[in-house]
């Protein structure tokens, strides 16, 4: 289980890269991430959600408890 | 009830609708804060909640606009805090000096209106183009968000049980312990805070 649950998350990350690329090859018509970020952060809450969560991203894996002890033990 | 009144309260019930999905979103993980033991990290995201409710019933003033952010400025102090959340060690008080300043100035700067963007040609393209982009990032965001709940939930009780269902937590906090690691993920970290308070543009007629 390990194993595939780490496989999500690489698959996930090669998406993101392939969205990425993607954007700046006309033919396959979907937008930059630039260009969808000015259209998605246009309104306040989107943008205000996720800069909160970005900013506690920075918070959890430099400052606070990055990993949770098991309740069990 | 006149034009502008009905008006004016369908314009309140559309920003109702669309910023409905983000304040369940900030709530949502309000709650895995709680479950997780964090109440200093469950306030953050129910007082970001209360005030994207308190936004859309107009309790909170507007906002003004935003002001250019100058590209040499972000860089200058990205490359600082970069040089200072490498060097000095996690969990330690300067880390948390740090990145508290850099919430404290982000978060604000995300309240701001946006500036307007220029009316250009081919409009509907560029809304296709937009929709199809927002749709394959937010297929992603719902898989990897899903993926980590499950590992969350599932990994809780016991160390065997952590091991076969890592969240991606478990899986940085080794990386982030290297001052390579730390490098590479304070320099994204802080690339992604730099797109998310410099883009945004605001609809020509908005």
């Amino acid at each position: 289980m390990r194993d595939v649950t780490i496989a999500i998350y690489v698959l996930c990350l090669l998406a993101a890269l392939v969205l990425t690329v993607s954007g700046h090859r006309p033919r396959l018509r979907i937008g930059r991430v630039t260009e969808m970020l000015d259209a998605v952060l246009a309104e306040r809450a989107p943008r205000v959600a996720l800069v909160v969560f970005w900013w506690w991203l920075g918070w959890h894996f430099l400052v606070g408890q990055t990993v949770d002890p098991p309740v069990l033990g | 009830m006149t034009d502008t009144a009905r008006r004016r309260a369908l314009t309140g019930s559309r920003a109702w609708l669309r910023a409905t999905p983000w304040i369940f979103i900030l709530a949502a993980i309000a709650v895995v804060q709680i479950i997780r033991s964090q109440p200093v990290d469950a306030a953050i995201f129910g007082a970001g909640a209360i005030a994207l409710i308190a936004d859309t019933t107009s309790v909170l003033p507007a906002g003004r606009e935003k002001p250019s952010i100058p590209v040499t400025l972000l860089i200058a102090v990205g490359a600082v805090a970069v040089a200072v959340l490498a060097l000095v060690p996690r969990h330690g008080l300067v880390a948390g000096i740090v990145v508290g300043a850099i919430g404290v100035v982000a978060v604000p700067i995300a309240w701001l209106l946006p500036p307007r963007r220029a009316a250009r040609e081919g409009e509907a393209l560029r809304r296709v183009r937009v929709r199809r982009a927002a749709i394959g990032w937010a297929c992603v965001a719902l898989l990897m968000c899903l993926v980590e709940l499950w590992s969350f939930l599932m990994g809780r009780l016991t160390t065997q049980a952590k091991d076969e269902h890592p969240a991606i937590s478990e899986l940085l906090d080794p990386v982030l312990e290297t001052p390579v690691g730390r490098i590479v993920f304070v320099a994204a970290w802080l690339g992604i805070g730099a797109l998310l308070i410099t883009r945004g543009r605001r609809h020509p007629d908005a």
